[in-house]
């Protein structure tokens, strides 16, 4: 036994160790496709990263520009104080110059706050602690000013510290002001009462009005200059999305016709538009897309059939004498059923409804088998867009007109193969292969109509072609492009 | 090939001139290698695109020490192990049978050509056609087949004594009824 071995591994070593045989030519080309498929991919790696890069820093650009204009009340205020307290030194000279009694008309009128204070929380005895508050500041102020009186050589120093706390004194106040107009109407009354004498002592009617003028402005270029910049926008995007696919002549062997080159969705999101200048802005968002791969199969006559199915029942046979009935190659292995189409191949989860298998008609290959039904094939790709596109000012006006270009980032959420056929759309499985992130670039002209100073509708006709093959098999080149409107409205902050 | 290390560092440097003359020196060996292994020639076709592409993305990590073409042979023989963990479900089967052993004479082994013997083991079930190269051509011993395909020790061995008993008998049973009909 051991030498009947030997002998016949002798004989097949000996003859086959050196075999060689030439390859077909078309397998180098193929070679040299796959290699610069890799390094494509690997070029969309990094444009990867970068579109979502800028798709983070643009998120993070808004995120702080929103903060950043709740906190706008406060920043007005301070600088309000600001300019007071920067108008004080002016006054301070003046006083300086003079004589001391000068000095105590300025101060005194602090001091008699008292009187009227006490008076009018003897009369009313729920007043709030906010009010009581207000006595212990003006308390304070009026104890800096008692020691200014002690010493003249010191009143300067005193008085000017005195001023300051007035000042602080006279910003809470307008603060408390702002809440008590909201919720306490006597107290309100109240500190109105005592910012009027007290502004009306410490700075001239001319210098409150320019102060206030100062704040107005400034608040409103902060505005200006904050929100110009910045449009966030909903958009609905009917598309048509046509096929574009090569396959191997293997793959295409056994594949499944493609039923329509075209396929209309919708889809939609919300898009941040930042303006960098007059010209130029850049957008990003979120968006959803789907696109859609219909697929058909070849009708045979049964005359040419020569192949019937096993032992026929009454159903099968009405099928086979059907004047035409359809047949889709499948091939079966380790008990999976796949189907070769346009975008991929469809591992079958669920054969359709009166969808019957069989052997092969023409290929003695066990692996190749038929799928004979009347159902037409359907796959559908959700995918998660994120943009990055470069717009155009054309016409910057009430009619607005950009030229827009960009890439996109899109990510796949669903991919789902159904079966259409008179009895209903039935989900039979999914594309294998599928590429979970892909790449497209964008190209279009967008055209916008302000309907008030904040609100525009906008109509952008869009090309958007993909990169690289959605599916990641090698015998599959699938890349569809989109031709989509995306309609909606956009509000310019 | 005269200057084949300068040819492996040119196409390590992903010059594709360099990569187009190793393929065309090494193709027709590797491809006798690749029909081994496979069911038919598609398949064979497939395990030689892929190995090659394993081959130049991996040719910078060659390090001039053994022989290049054993390298890539050794590559190849990976990636069609590689599809058949892929595409075959793995059942421990302990399969020692005794077969029929039907004698193989000089003149039926004179009568061989390698693309006879070629198309016998493409008919092979593919766990059977696998232990087969790697035991007899290559030269593993059981207990590396059994680490590279996750199968067991014992059901190397049975794989090819039922494979040397299939491959026996289809042998005789194909040349040597020709043989017969001569004689007779």
């Amino acid at each position: 036994m051991k030498k009947n071995n030997d002998q016949l591994d002798e004989l097949f070593r000996s003859k086959l160790e050196n075999f060689e045989q030439e390859p077909p030519s078309y397998i180098w080309s193929r070679i040299q496709e796959q290699q610069t498929g890799a390094k494509r991919r690997a070029i969309f790696g990094y444009l990867k990263a970068a579109g979502i890069a800028a798709a983070v820093l643009l998120a993070f650009l808004l995120g702080w520009q929103l903060q950043h204009s709740h906190e706008t009340d406060v920043p007005v205020l301070t600088e309000q104080n600001e300019a007071v307290e920067r108008s004080l030194p002016k006054s301070e000279e003046v006083v300086g110059d003079e004589s001391t009694d000068e000095l105590n008309e300025v101060k005194d009128p602090v001091l008699n706050q008292e009187a009227p204070i006490f008076a009018e929380s003897d009369l009313k005895n729920d007043e709030t602690q906010i009010a009581n508050n207000e006595e212990a500041r003006i308390n304070t102020a009026a104890s800096y000013s008692a020691i200014a009186d002690a010493s003249k050589d010191e009143r300067q120093i005193a008085n000017s510290g005195n001023r300051k706390q007035e000042t602080k004194s006279f910003s809470l106040l307008r603060l408390i002001g702002v809440e008590l107009d909201d919720s306490f109407k006597k107290q309100a009354r109240l500190v109105e009462t005592n910012r009027n004498s007290q502004t009306e002592s410490l700075l001239s009617q001319v210098e409150l009005s320019m102060i206030e003028e100062n704040a107005r402005l400034l608040a409103a270029n902060k505005q200006n200059v904050e929100s110009a910049g910045w449009q966030v926008g909903a958009m609905l995007t009917p598309g048509f999305a046509v096929s574009q696919s090569s396959q191997s002549k293997e793959y295409a062997s056994a594949m499944t016709y493609d039923k329509s080159s075209e396929n209309l969705n919708v889809g939609g999101g919300i898009s941040v538009e930042y303006k960098t200048n007059k010209r130029w802005s850049v957008q990003s968002g979120v968006f959803y897309s789907k696109l859609g791969q219909t697929s058909s199969n070849q009708a045979y006559r049964s005359s040419d059939l020569f192949y019937s199915p096993a032992s026929p029942t009454e159903g099968d046979q009405s099928l086979v004498d059907d004047v035409g009935f359809f047949n889709t190659a499948v091939a079966v292995r380790s008990g999976e059923v796949t189907m070769n189409t346009a975008a991929g191949v469809i591992a079958i989860e669920n054969l359709p409804t009166n969808a019957k298998l069989s052997s092969g008609f023409e290929s003695a290959d066990a692996n190749r088998n038929i799928l004979l039904t009347e159902t037409e094939f359907e796959q559908d790709f959700e995918y998660i867009e994120i943009p990055l596109i470069f717009r155009y000012q054309l016409v910057d006006a009430v009619f607005k007109m950009q030229l827009l270009g960009g890439f996109n980032t899109s990510v796949l959420v669903g991919n789902e193969a159904y079966a259409n056929s008179q009895d209903g759309r039935q989900r039979i499985g999914e594309t294998r292969d599928m590429n979970s992130v892909n790449y497209s670039t964008s190209f279009g002209l967008g055209f916008g109509y302000g309907i008030t100073d904040k609100i525009s509708v906008r109509i952008e006709p869009q090309v958007k072609h993909f990169l690289g093959s959605l599916n990641s098999n090698s015998s599959v080149d699938y890349k569809p492009y989109t031709v989509g409107v995306f309609t909606g409205l956009t509000y310019e902050f | 090939m005269k200057d084949l290390k300068q040819i492996i560092i040119d196409s390590a440097a992903g010059k594709t001139k360099a990569q187009a003359r190793l393929y065309q020196y090494l193709a027709p060996k590797m491809f006798g290698v690749c029909l081994r292994y496979s069911k038919d020639e598609t398949e064979a076709e497939d395990n030689l695109q892929d190995g090659f592409l394993k081959v130049f993305e991996k040719i910078g990590s060659f390090r001039h020490e053994g022989a290049f073409e054993g390298w890539v042979r050794r590559i190849m023989v990976n990636v069609a192990l590689e599809r058949y963990r892929k595409n075959h479900l793995m059942h421990p089967v302990e399969d020692m049978g005794i077969y029929d052993e039907p004698e193989l004479n000089d003149n039926i082994i004179a009568e061989l050509s390698a693309r006879d013997l070629l198309k016998i083991i493409n008919e092979l079930p593919p766990r059977y056609r696998m232990v087969f190269n790697l035991y007899v051509i290559e030269g593993m011993n059981h207990q590396e087949i059994a680490d590279e395909m996750k199968i067991s020790v014992g059901t190397s061995k049975s794989n090819l004594a039922r494979a040397r008993g299939i491959l026996r008998d289809k042998v005789v049973k194909v040349f040597g009824e020709t043989e017969n009909n001569y004689s007779a």
